[in-house]
């Protein structure tokens, strides 16, 4: 333990004893270890036998106490008033109710002086709050003391103003705590400034004329008085940082001090300098970094020191390197400086870290993903071993690092995977987020209508909540009803599939409601396109199936229902009635739609009809929609129009911006309410940092602009443009090959490579790895045992040894994994850092072996260059959001491309290779390109084609394999 | 920022509560009966953040807890604080056992430590001369 601690520990008794109640220098009559009598009743307490017994004491003693307290007055006996208190807030402690206690205390604060004010002060804190209608009685006593000359008196008084001060008194107080922020005494500002973040936070408005007078603190040498004001300014700059940017060097400035030793060692925790302070000054830069540049620029050299000087020692230094690494990934910071957050990420996530050190590793790196989602894949194995770890709270967390690194190539393993927990998991709040964030990714970045559908109707199938569920369908509906508008963008093939699908699901008797509901709906919303593909028996046979079991249904929960009932097994009943009802509805609606669009026969219908008319429900809704459906059915005339029915027209005349509610909007927003985002914004909100080759899409519902267009560019296209392309630029590509690998001196250095492991959850963990990472930057999975290397790793040897610890001498070769003198947080000593290391190097190191493609064919190969996985074009595009720029060589390429891609939407359809994993893997690839060169067409600097260079050209071999 | 400090024991039963949100008394009840439920069931090997819990501040919401012999020691905050630094913070309120003895005491040093949910810079001896300070200055009554 530190000698601080120490020091700390020895001191205690002394402050126990003394300090509180008095200090030593204090007369006998006034300085006391709490007396006799109240030892004893605490004494008395802990000893009760039982929780029952121990309540028994509390209330007497209690009551007693109050009887005493209205009798006397307060300050004539002293001694009495001190020990009923300390009991009081004793009995507090242990969580009795000691609300009658309130008044007592008001008044003691009102009338006490110095120690009983702060006893009458302390209760009042703990039982009043700002809404508490005894407040106001405080209001009075508060500002006396404020006003009085008695430093300890303005202290307290500041304490408590801020946190029993609520919103309509502010205004009364407020010039009395504005005036304290010129008292003399540091200790005295220090509070007002504390009391002010307090007051800011219930009432923003009052204190803007004010804001501009607290720039002067941050020029003070008082660590109390900066920490203060900087809290105050974290709260300022996270609700609008774009006001304080001009102050970004000030705060700089402080962090620059305290990294100096500039405040002296009196304020040194764990050997820290102000480690608290240090925290807020970083996420203050982050914000004001991420608005301005300039800044950013500035901030970048601190954090690289930051990050690699930082012992961890003590969980508090961990607490300033997680946090710079958070900064530094906030403020747009510059490749050497994300590679350095990147490998403190590694020794966070490495294997023999503690699971707090991995928590904290993986939410740095949900926050690196964001920036650049290629970083994650360095972390791959280490990512899957969170994925498999027992602790829930670590599972959590890497479930939000897949779905901030999901891309379109990995998007069904995430999926699959958010799945899966979500199914195993209890938490009901991470249950919602992760149908959230499933959603999220199938409206973004769905490839093809099949796996979309059967993503949505595997996340209807759980336990929702009527309001999502009905949220849920709705943005299937409405996504389905863009596709059937558009209708090219299905082909038949694929609608059979689906029908076929939907038919299955109706058909299924464990099917849950929500699912029916949507597949009926589904088949209504595609009516106008069904044509041929649909079998109007086989429907129909569905829909008498459905209704027959619904009725069965309905019956066995009448029968339960005769039972008496608790109240919420009747609520359950009721949603349950409602569902059966919907469903009924539904059907007959998705029937009459059938008809309208001529897919289903007047007369099938009708007998159908009369069979099976008296299964469904008498419920006023039913025989409302079986009315519709029987007048439609006598009118069949009225089908010969059907041919000047529009369906989902996109000219319907509905005021979808929503103008007519403009009013209240703004009524709303002028009493300070928020701007309403729906939860799917938000989310892809938080996403937008990180979109990789998601085409940009004015209406977050869409797909890609055509359709399910990523697999639509046919093998045809693919070999046209690649050969296109390699030809012309073979050499140039083989020069700027290295500029986007993560190891400038790879090929120096040489592997020995051997595909395939014994050890078969190792296996396991790399096909997970695989999924998981597909288009991320690396290429796949390497599986690199014996490495003979000449140079290991010069660039980053001297650097790396002072992030973990001074010694210098260390050979790294050395593996050392012994776990001795293990921190009580988990942090390892260096030998385990560095095997860690060595790991390390390995794996950002050249990865030349690939078992990526999905038929499960590995390349072998001992040269880098030679062999790449087919997810290397994906990947590459990834890697720079801005390849949008070409010379003019490839602006003819890539028009072609467009040409190509363009003149064939049907090819999605055609493309033979759809079912073979690296074509379409291909397919996506290009379609990436093209999307991203029609949305973005203009000149970049020339460096970023040379990645889409070099991805079209590594594509070449693999190309003409298939 | 911090919303709540808890301690309980290995049965829930509450030794120290402060809530720096204001709560409703039934609410203070609920969440502390939640945050004991998620988590006793922890196991000790596992790490002491938690996310979840549907209280306090929704998916915003996160516990940082340590267990101690009998008692835990749960700080409820929000995303924006430093969980490493706050599980530190709670090594040293706790690392005194001597500190549990005296009710107001306990909250005294609490509220030189944490002060409207906000870190103060936490220095045991800092905590000290400050509460010192505040005695001479009584005294100069």
């Amino acid at each position: 333990m530190s000698q601080i601690m120490e020091k700390t520990l020895a001191s205690l008794p002394k402050l126990l004893t003394q300090s509180f109640s008095g200090g030593k220098n204090m007369k006998p009559t006034k300085g006391h270890p709490p007396s006799q009598e109240v030892q004893l009743f605490m004494k008395v307490v802990h000893q009760a036998r039982s929780k029952s017994q121990e309540a028994n004491i509390v209330q007497t003693e209690l009551s007693s106490i109050q009887q005493k307290l209205k009798q006397s007055d307060l300050i004539a006996s002293l001694g009495l008033v001190r020990s009923s208190f300390t009991k009081i807030i004793f009995c507090h402690l242990l969580n009795y109710d000691v609300s009658c206690a309130a008044i007592h205390a008001v008044n003691l604060a009102q009338q006490g002086h110095g120690y009983e004010k702060r006893l009458g002060y302390l209760l009042s804190c703990l039982l009043l709050h700002p809404q508490h209608e005894m407040v106001m009685l405080m209001m009075a006593t508060l500002i006396r003391d404020l006003k009085s000359a008695n430093m300890a008196n303005n202290c307290i008084a500041l304490m408590v103003a801020g946190e029993l001060v609520g919103e309509d008194n502010v205004p009364s107080i407020l010039p009395e705590v504005i005036k304290k922020l010129r008292h003399s005494h540091e200790l005295v500002r220090e509070k007002a400034l504390h009391c002010l973040r307090a007051f800011y936070r219930s009432t923003p408005s009052l204190l803007q004329p004010y804001l501009p007078q607290l720039n002067t603190f941050l020029a003070s040498r008082d660590p109390g008085i900066l920490t203060a004001v900087t809290n105050l300014f974290l709260i300022l700059c996270q609700e609008n940082a774009a006001r304080f940017v001009n102050l970004g060097p000030s705060f700089l400035h402080i962090l620059d001090q305290i990294n100096h030793r500039g405040f002296g060692t009196n304020y040194y925790y764990h050997m820290v300098p102000l480690p608290w302070l240090q925290v807020s000054l970083l996420k203050i830069l982050g914000c004001l970094g991420s608005m301005d540049a300039a800044l950013g620029k500035a901030i970048a050299p601190l954090l690289q020191v930051l990050i690699e000087k930082t012992k961890v020692s003590e969980p508090i230094s961990l607490a300033v390197l997680v946090e710079s690494v958070l900064t530094a990934t906030q403020i747009n910071a510059d490749e050497e400086l994300l590679h350095l957050c990147s490998r403190c990420i590694g020794k966070l996530l490495s294997s023999d870290a503690s699971n707090g050190m991995k928590y904290q590793g993986l939410r740095l790196l949900i926050s690196l993903s964001r920036v650049k989602p290629s970083f994650a894949a360095q972390h791959q194995m280490a990512v899957v071993e969170c994925l498999m770890d027992e602790d829930p709270a670590i599972q959590i967390r890497t479930m939000h690092l897949l779905h901030a690194m999901a891309n379109q190539a990995n998007v069904k393993a995430v999926c699959a995977r958010l799945l899966e927990q979500m199914n195993k998991t209890v938490d009901r709040q991470f249950f919602t987020e992760a149908v959230h964030m499933i959603s999220d990714l199938a409206e973004r970045l769905a490839v093809d209508i099949d796996w979309y559908l059967d993503t949505y109707l595997n996340i209807l199938d759980q336990k929702l909540s009527s309001q999502t569920r009905d949220d849920l369908i709705d943005l299937v509906i409405s996504r389905m009803e863009k596709v059937s508008v558009d209708n090219n963008s299905i082909s038949s093939d694929s609608l059979q599939k689906l029908i076929a699908a939907l038919l299955r699901v109706i058909n299924n008797y464990d099917s849950g409601q929500s699912v029916i509901l949507l597949s009926l709906q589904l088949f209504g919303v595609l009516a106008p396109i069904l044509g041929e593909a649909f079998s109007s028996t086989s429907f129909l046979f569905s829909a008498e199936t459905l209704v027959s079991r619904l009725v069965s249904e309905w019956q066995q929960t009448k029968v339960t229902i005769i039972k008496p009932l608790s109240p919420s097994c009747k609520e359950v009943d009721d949603s349950h009635f409602e569902n059966l009802i919907n469903i009924q509805c539904c059907c007959l609606d998705t029937i009459s739609k059938l008809v309208l669009s001529g897919s289903l026969q007047v007369d099938c219908v009708k007998e159908w009809l009369q069979t099976h008319k008296c299964k469904l429900l008498k419920h006023p809704s039913v025989s409302c929609c079986l009315d519709e459906l029987e007048e439609l059915l006598q009118h069949p005339e009225h089908l010969l129009l059907t041919s000047q029915i529009v369906f989902h027209s996109q000219k319907t005349e509905l005021d979808m911006s929503l103008s007519f509610l403009d009013k209240l909007v703004v009524q709303n927003l002028l009493h300070g309410g928020g701007i309403l985002k729906p939860m799917y914004i938000r989310l892809s909100e938080e996403k937008a940092s990180c979109q990789v080759v998601v085409p940009t899409s004015s209406n977050p519902l869409d797909f890609p602009e055509s359709g399910f267009s990523p697999l639509q560019s046919s093998a045809g296209e693919n070999g046209n443009s690649t050969s296109l392309v390699s030809s012309g630029m073979t050499s140039s590509s083989l020069r700027t090959k290295n500029k986007w690998r993560d190891e400038e001196d790879e090929d120096e250095e040489h592997f020995l490579i051997v595909g395939g492991s014994d050890d078969e959850s190792q296996r396991k963990h790399e096909e997970i790895a695989q999924e998981l990472f597909a288009g991320l930057g690396e290429v796949g999975l390497t599986k690199v045992i014996g490495k003979v290397s000449k140079h290991p790793s010069k660039n980053n040897t001297k650097k790396w040894h002072n992030m973990w610890d001074d010694d210098d001498d260390q050979n790294h070769e050395h593996c050392i994994t012994s776990s001795l003198g293990l921190h009580p947080f988990g942090i390892c000593k260096k030998a385990q850092s560095f095997s860690r290391w060595h790991d390390e190097d390995v794996e950002n190191g050249n990865l030349s072996c690939s078992l990526n493609d999905d038929s499960g064919l590995g390349f072998i190969s001992s040269k880098s260059e030679t062999v790449l996985s087919p997810l290397a074009p994906v990947s590459r595009l990834a890697e720079s959001p801005m390849c949008n720029s070409f010379d003019s060589a490839h602006e003819d390429v890539a028009s072609d491309t467009n040409v190509l891609y363009r003149s064939c939407p049907g090819a999605y359809a055609e493309s033979t290779g759809y079912n073979q994993p690296v074509l379409s893997i291909y397919s996506e690839g290009f379609a990436d390109f093209n999307l991203e060169k029609l949305n973005y067409g203009m000149t970049n600097p020339a460096s970023a084609s040379a990645s889409t260079i070099d991805a079209l050209t590594d594509s070449d071999p693999e190309g003409a394999d298939s | 920022m911090i919303k709540a400090i808890l301690v309980f024991n290995n049965h829930g039963k509450p030794r120290l509560t402060k809530f720096y949100q204001h709560f409703p008394e039934d609410v203070q009840h609920q969440i502390i009966r939640e945050t004991f439920h998620l988590v006793s069931k922890r196991d000790d090997s596992v790490c002491n953040f938690l996310e979840g819990g549907t209280l306090i501040g929704g998916s915003d919401y996160r516990l940082i807890y340590r267990h101690y012999a009998t008692l835990y020691f749960v700080f409820c905050v929000d995303s924006s604080e430093s969980e490493l630094g706050i599980l530190d913070l709670i090594q040293s309120v706790c690392e005194s056992p001597t500190i549990w003895s005296l009710a107001v005491k306990v909250h005294y040093i609490l509220s030189e430590l944490v002060m409207g949910g906000m870190v103060l810079e936490t220095n045991m001896t800092e905590i000290i001369t400050r509460i010192e300070e505040q005695n001479q200055l009584e005294k100069q009554e």
